[in-house]
């Protein structure tokens, strides 16, 4: 999709949530089904965060695999966004993980 | 000493805020809003030309393209009211190109917002404008496979317009495959059958649209 439009909103956040402090490590979610491709996204934000003042960060990502729930109760994984349930056949079925990239923590410097 | 920072937040969180702050303007106004999106050439101007000369100046459209005013002058053209935003080059529309337009506005006489998106079938998808529905808008020359191949869209479409159905005698287009497809994606997704050319199908739009009204006071 368009990582580069994501690098910046990620790069946003991260600068929005360190409140001035010196970031030095990411740690993002990559859902399986987020339609981002986790290579590029991290080819941008090398060339984002130095633009936005933000050098030498360490960037870890995480594969979210994606889980679907049924409106039969059930739960279940699924590579697909179409996909069937497997235990009633059924396609009334919601997204629960895996949809998203999701900044899950950064790593800041305290003086 | 370094610090730990648990965020847990969407990439679209920053987004997301001032699309609630959207959300939070719509609310006091009262008006309907819905966010359409569909590839370039589905037919989203024609079908605002529609509604516009039936709701007039009921009738507000945000319209977003990469350039020119063209679309915002089709829309007051055929009497409703229209307000374009010209991204330069961003392939969506984002909740903070909304809020700067919406901040202040007055609304006066307006029962729907029409935000009609950049056309891309991908990447608005992903941007909570702060609408209370996204429309999908496909035309039967488009092909059938399209709900499938542009999943993202069609999860999330509360509303599916499949256009053009007066060309269906001269495309190759099974809609009894798109519905299906569409309805494994979204099993509770409406549809609505539409051509500009002939009027098909846009009564029903219409009141798709009010009774969505009626549902979300």
């Amino acid at each position: 999709m368009h990582e580069y439009s994501v690098a910046c909103e990620i790069a946003a956040l991260v600068k929005q949530s360190a409140q001035g402090r010196p970031v030095k490590q990411i740690t993002l979610a990559v859902g399986a089904l987020s339609g981002i491709f986790t290579e590029s996204l991290l080819m941008y934000l090398g060339l984002v965060l130095p633009d936005m003042g933000m050098n030498n960060v360490a960037i870890e990502t995480k594969d979210v695999p994606a889980t679907f729930a049924c409106s039969c109760g059930a739960t279940y994984a699924a590579d697909t966004i179409a996909s069937v349930c497997p235990a009633c056949g059924g396609y009334n079925r919601a997204l629960t993980a895996g949809s998203d990239c999701t900044v899950e923590s950064i790593e800041v410097e305290d003086d | 000493m370094i610090e730990k920072l648990r965020l847990a937040k969407s990439a679209h969180a920053l987004n997301d805020v001032v699309a609630e702050q959207n959300r939070r303007i719509f609310k006091e106004t009262g008006i309907t809003v819905v966010n359409m999106i569909s590839s370039p050439g589905s037919g989203k101007t024609s079908l605002l030309e529609a509604l516009a000369r039936r709701m007039r100046r009921a009738l507000l459209v945000i319209t977003g393209d990469i350039q020119t005013q063209l679309d915002k002058e089709r829309i007051e053209k055929a009497g409703a009211q229209g307000i374009q935003i010209e991204t330069r080059g961003s392939c969506h529309l984002s909740a903070a190109m909304i809020n700067a337009v919406v901040k202040g506005l007055s609304f006066s006489g307006v029962k729907l917002l029409v935000i009609e998106n950049v056309g891309n079938l991908v990447c608005p998808s992903s941007y909570d404008l702060g609408e209370h529905e996204k429309i999908a808008v496909l035309s039967v020359a488009e092909g059938d496979e399209k709900p499938i191949k542009y999943p993202t869209l069609f999860i999330r479409a509360g509303a599916v317009v499949i256009n053009k159905i007066d060309l269906l005698p001269y495309v190759n287009f099974d809609m009894d495959r798109a519905m299906s497809d569409i309805r494994k994606l979204k099993h509770d997704a409406e549809i609505f059958k539409t051509s500009c050319a002939t009027g098909d199908g846009i009564q029903d739009l219409v009141a798709y649209f009010d009774n969505l009204k009626a549902n979300s006071r």
